[in-house]
């Protein structure tokens, strides 16, 4: 078994630093503070509100017996933080971690991976899913990434949809896990079972789970339902889009009437964030109104994270390298060390990166190194004063 | 520009056949190029079936055709978008058991241990751990029909369409797994930023498949 243990080295670390860092700073300034979830949670929390994550969960045993598991999402500890001990915080409470996440893929083997994200805790109207949602476009902004597109679902207007179709209990549950999986193969044979729904029916419900609409054509790109089960979802998704206009967001946005998160606890509007020419999502997120519940408060919520090696990724084939800073290597001679450390200083406090060479090695060596290592220049520093070496 | 990756060898002739069916480029496979630009906007890649879904998860492919044992094999990131119903076998397991013997009382004898020799590993591993059968899986590249008769494997797990090379080395199907057809995948990505002429591909795909299809409940 393959195990991905989320290293990164050098110029991805950093690139994956910066990112975080970014998102951090921007995220401060809406007032979203920085909590660190723990790192293992009780077995049965991660059952909370969701039925696929146990499978992908990494469990350990404690001295005690107890079934652990490492943290495979952020949102459900943050969940108990904000339920438990942030109980007494006023609301909303605006919260923002980066930490990894441990999952087992679908073929077994393990992976740490990285997010950043926000939680918007205590906020039911539409405009805490405008805010979420306007706040992770800003974050691809900030980060120079210009050309994404939002992709965005309503859990409860894909439950009335299928509701007033025709669509069992019993079906329904095959149609949102074959959504979920993304298998359009599986949600045909689903629908197929279905007696009241004829041929026609059929094949209309299925272009409409499966085929994008843009925002500009309106919710499910259809006028307002009649039915009262769906006029509720449709308001709901109708504001946000509003919203989203006000800050100028129509056209990044695309409506995925099918689209379903792989996490069930989502209850309303969920999205999922592309950019062109990557191969994976670069995040989501969506409304969960009930996973507070399993703490014993009744809160509504919504919150996206990002995949952080998407975005270092999708910096790093744009040909960005913000995080790269070429050093300068101070090479102390005749003993003059003091004044290589006081060059090195001046270098560092004019925002620079300086290395001070460590000696006892012809000066040839030092040369040989500072241009494997990329440096920007060599300065010799001597008791007659200095001197840059070409590389 | 859109991206197609399409398994080289068995279903290759087919698949072009669909395609045309579809009112897309053929396909010009056996000139042994492995890219190529077939007009309208289409761009064909050929590789391995198995390579198709790395393709298309990679991104380096906006669609890919590839068989259903192919998406077991490598599962998530992709969207199984139409049932093609080309390339129709199963995944099966096969063995030489003494004469008379069934799949169940195989088993039996073998204290629910087996050795499979298989191209199929997750396939594999699920289907014994369904039945309660504790597996050792010797993964193997091909001509997986040798494994039983020098005893290196007890049974195979593998792909089969008339059922012929089993019979010429002395092996018998013993039970189904998965019955197998080709898919179309896309990459989740492509399918935001290229949706228009992957809904138009699709549906043309859709048309020519057709009745074939439907004549038959599609698989999960």
């Amino acid at each position: 078994m393959v195990v991905d243990g989320g290293e990164a080295l050098l110029e991805e670390a950093a690139r994956r630093r910066w990112v975080e860092g970014r998102l951090a700073e921007l995220w401060s300034a809406w007032g979203y503070r920085e909590v660190v979830p723990p790192a293992w949670l009780p077995w049965e929390e991660v059952g909370f509100g969701t039925a696929g994550l146990p499978a992908q969960a990494c469990k350990f045993l404690d001295p005690l017996g107890r079934v652990l598991s490492l943290r495979p999402d952020n949102t459900i500890p943050i969940a108990r933080l904000a339920a438990t001990d942030l109980a007494g915080q006023p609301r909303p409470l605006r919260l923002l971690y980066r930490t990894e996440v441990y999952r087992r893929r679908k073929g077994g083997e393990a992976a740490a991976l990285p997010q950043s994200g926000l939680e918007l805790i205590g906020g039911a109207s539409p405009q805490a899913d405008a805010e979420v949602l306007a706040l992770a476009a800003e974050s691809l902004r900030t980060l120079g990434l210009e050309d994404f597109r939002i992709a965005v679902g309503h859990v409860g207007l894909l439950a009335a949809t299928l509701e007033e179709a025709g669509v069992t209990a019993e079906a329904r549950r095959r149609v949102m896990a074959a959504l979920a999986d993304r298998n359009y193969v599986a949600l045909e044979a689903a629908l197929t079972g279905i007696p009241s729904l004829a041929a026609a029916e059929r094949a209309d419900l299925l272009r409409r789970l499966t085929v994008p609409v843009p925002a500009g054509a309106g919710p499910a790109g259809a006028p307002a339902p009649d039915g009262d089960g769906r006029m509720a979802p449709w308001r709901n998704l109708s504001e946000v889009l509003a919203l989203l206009d006000l800050y100028g967001l129509r056209d990044h946005v695309v409506i995925e009437p099918g689209l379903v998160r792989d996490l069930e606890y989502y209850t309303g509007l969920v999205f999922e964030i592309a950019a062109p020419g990557l191969a994976r999502p670069l995040g989501g997120g969506g409304r969960y109104d009930g996973l507070l519940s399993w703490f014993g408060t009744d809160e509504p919520a919504t919150g996206f994270a990002f995949e952080v090696r998407e975005l270092a990724r999708a910096l790093a084939d744009r040909g960005r390298d913000p995080a790269a800073r070429r050093p300068v290597l101070v090479v102390a001679r005749d003993g003059a060390a003091p004044a290589a450390w006081e060059r090195a200083r001046g270098i560092r406090a004019a925002g620079g990166v300086a290395e001070v060479d460590l000696g006892r090695r012809p000066l040839e060596e030092s040369l040989a190194y500072a241009r494997r290592r990329g440096c920007r220049a060599v300065v010799a520093v001597s008791a007659r004063g200095e001197e840059e070496i070409p590389l | 520009m859109i991206t197609v990756a399409l398994p080289k060898g068995r279903l290759a002739e087919e698949v072009s056949d669909l395609f045309v069916r579809a009112g897309l480029p053929p396909v010009a496979a056996g000139d042994g190029r492995l890219l190529m630009e077939a007009g309208e906007g289409v761009r064909y890649l050929l590789s391995r079936p198995g390579d198709v879904v790395t393709y298309v998860k990679e991104g380096a492919a906006d669609l890919g055709v590839t068989g259903k044992d192919m998406l077991v094999e490598n599962p998530g990131g992709y969207y199984e978008l139409l049932d093609l119903g080309i390339g129709r076998c199963r995944l099966s397991v096969a063995g030489a058991p003494p004469a008379g013997m069934g799949w169940e009382s195989f088993l039996a004898a073998r204290a629910n241990r087996v050795r499979v020799a298989t191209k199929h590993p997750l396939a594999a591993h699920g289907y014994f751990a369904s039945l309660g059968v504790q597996a050792e899986i010797i993964p193997l590249g091909g001509a997986l029909e040798l494994a039983p008769q020098v005893g290196l494997a007890d049974v195979i797990v593998d792909l089969v369409q008339t059922g012929r090379t089993l019979k010429a080395n002395g092996l018998v199907e013993l039970a189904e797994i998965l019955p197998v057809t080709a898919r179309l995948i896309a990459n989740p990505v492509s399918l935001r930023f290229k949706a228009e002429a992957v809904d138009r591909l699709v549906r043309g795909l859709r048309a020519a498949v057709g009745g074939a299809v439907d004549a038959h409940a599609p698989g999960r």
